[in-house]
């Protein structure tokens, strides 16, 4: 008989689709998954139909619903051999021995598991009491250490609770607010993909940015810690902020400067800040996990991050038509004013800061699209005419 | 005298007075610039500029308020000077003789007035010539002293003139074989 489990959907990034209220407690990195007691033989496990591969080599995460395992070599954009167990299924009097075991120390996560099937999908999560360690048999290494930590934790809250037990109607509220911030993000989503099929009204439309003002101050409901991610957590950081990015980039123009996406990526997080180092470090890994976001420096030191797709070629074709739009009867401005730009009004034009406005105009006089005027009072951008003149007129 | 310039119609763009830092375009521009230098002083007979002249005709607009600075001036200039279209006047990189004719062109000119003014075998200096309001019309009468030295040391070269240089700087004088 064997060991079957579920399979785990990931974000674009990498990392697990977590469910509503579910948290990450730990992550170990070079994981290789046991199923069954390997003196016994005769048992095997895995997703339904891939019990014959090998679960080697993956990182290992726990949170407060599932023991997870995500394949580090599949392919980019698919799963591969990633899975989890629920929580519910790991009870001590199972058969059925699940060993983790992380190299090159001794660190290992082993449990029991009844064999057979996953539960059905539709199967009622557990109460959050099912996560306590009691439901582990934790060998020795980083298992052992994380048992101990969470044993001393429940003592403390134990203490903290009975100590402060007006803080529980507090805490009751909290969980409602987070509630109603999962179920605003959830109808946000719905909008948005209703809002791709068709253009909505303008009611709608002002109700769903309303909604991601209020779901930009809820933020992020389980933010990676180094505490959570250990040595994985600038790659993990990244791959949250590359799945938290795009819904911001989208409202921003597609593209943010460095110093306002460290201010609303802690803003979001809420209490688990991140260092601006930390956030230089996972941008810089985009690159290598394949996200399909990209961080780059203009020529000036301005770092910013955008859009895999956003080209340099469209947003100077932006700014062509911008600069060449025909003059309309209500501009009294001499002809002059109309055919220049400066980075101000760029930056309006576009719904971009000025900063980034200003790299935009320079990339397109690299492209020979503009031409400057260094005019006394500013730099003005004009349509590049000099291709277009003859020396001998 | 000459009519009214007639400037192209880039002189009017603010651009054209900031020397571009993209390569092509700056390429396309000094081009231009060039170009337009050369017909000005041909068109005005003009064969010395003084590029510390800040409102210079040909080196600002005030129609779009923008002139172009003594630094950008110099790069035209030694642009110029690399094609032959200018040499330096002095050290001090601010006048430049524009040559809008090229010195064996203007040698082989005042060769010409030379013979029909009947001075061949004379010796004649050049404040004279640079002065002399006769002979066979077209560019050469008028022309500026710097270009009738040039003129005459090409005209040594070839073995039509020889260059006799006097006690002072001003009485330099060519004798036209």
């Amino acid at each position: 008989m064997s060991l079957l489990v579920e399979g785990v959907a990931l974000t674009p990034s990498g990392r697990p689709v977590l469910a509503p209220e579910e948290l990450e407690l730990r992550m170990i990195e070079r994981v290789d998954v046991e199923f069954g007691d390997k003196r016994a033989g005769n048992m095997r496990g895995g997703l339904q139909g891939r019990e014959a591969d090998k679960y080697v080599a993956g990182v290992a995460l726990v949170t407060s619903h599932r023991l997870i395992w995500l394949d580090q070599a599949r392919a980019p954009g698919t799963e591969g051999l990633s899975c989890s167990v629920h929580l519910s299924r790991v009870i001590e009097a199972a058969p059925v021995p699940l060993k983790m075991t992380g190299a090159p120390s001794s660190s290992s996560l082993a449990t029991r598991v009844p064999p057979g099937q996953p539960p059905p999908p539709a199967a009622p999560p557990p109460p959050a009491a099912a996560g306590r360690p009691a439901a582990f048999a934790i060998s020795a290494g980083v298992g052992g250490v994380l048992h101990r930590q969470h044993q001393e934790h429940k003592q403390r809250q134990e203490t903290v609770t009975e100590a402060f037990t007006d803080m529980n109607a507090l805490m009751a509220k909290a969980k409602e607010m987070v509630t109603l911030a999962e179920h605003l993000a959830a109808v946000a989503n719905r909008r948005q993909q209703r809002g791709t099929d068709s253009s909505g009204s303008d009611a709608s439309d002002a109700e769903t940015t309303e909604m991601d003002a209020m779901m930009l101050s809820m933020g992020i409901a389980s933010p990676v810690t180094r505490e959570t991610a250990g040595a994985l957590y600038h790659q993990q950081l990244a791959r949250q902020l590359a799945d938290w990015l795009p819904q911001v980039l989208a409202k921003r123009g597609g593209i943010l400067a460095l110093p306002d996406v460290f201010c609303l990526f802690n803003r979001a997080r809420g209490s688990e800040l991140i260092s601006p180092e930390d956030l230089l470090k996972a941008c810089q890994l985009w690159r290598r996990l394949g996200v399909p976001l990209q961080f780059r420096r203009f020529e000036s030191g301005v770092q910013v991050v955008q859009s895999l797709d956003r080209s340099d070629d469209e947003v100077c074709a932006t700014l062509t038509e911008m600069i060449n739009r025909p003059l309309g009867p209500s501009d009294d401005e001499t002809r002059d004013a109309m055919r220049r730009m400066d980075a101000y009004s760029a930056s309006v034009a576009l719904g971009i800061p000025p900063t980034i406005a200003s790299e935009y105009l320079l990339m397109a006089e690299r492209h020979g699209i503009l031409c400057r005027d260094d005019g006394p009072e500013a730099t003005y951008f004009y349509p590049n005419f000099f291709p277009e003149c003859e020396a001998t007129y | 005298m000459a009519g009214a310039f007639a400037f192209p119609d880039f002189f009017e763009y603010p651009p054209y007075f900031t020397i571009q830092p993209t390569p092509e375009t700056q390429r396309k521009q000094i081009e231009l610039w060039k170009s337009l230098i050369l017909r000005y002083c041909q068109h005005h007979k003009t064969h010395v500029l003084n590029l510390e002249e800040v409102d210079h005709p040909l080196f600002s607009n005030p129609r779009c308020d923008r002139k172009l600075s003594l630094d950008a001036r110099r790069t035209l200039v030694d642009e110029l000077a690399k094609g032959g279209g200018a040499e330096w006047l002095g050290s001090g990189r601010t006048r430049c003789v524009v040559l809008w004719r090229s010195v064996a062109s203007w040698g082989e000119a005042m060769h010409a007035w030379a013979c029909e003014l009947g001075h061949q075998g004379t010796v004649v200096t050049v404040g004279e010539i640079a002065d002399s309001r006769e002979g066979p019309g077209g560019d050469f009468v008028g022309v500026d002293a710097e270009i009738v030295v040039r003129a005459a040391r090409y005209l040594e070269a070839t073995g039509k003139a020889a260059v006799l240089v006097g006690e002072g700087g001003d009485d330099t004088g060519v004798k036209f074989l």
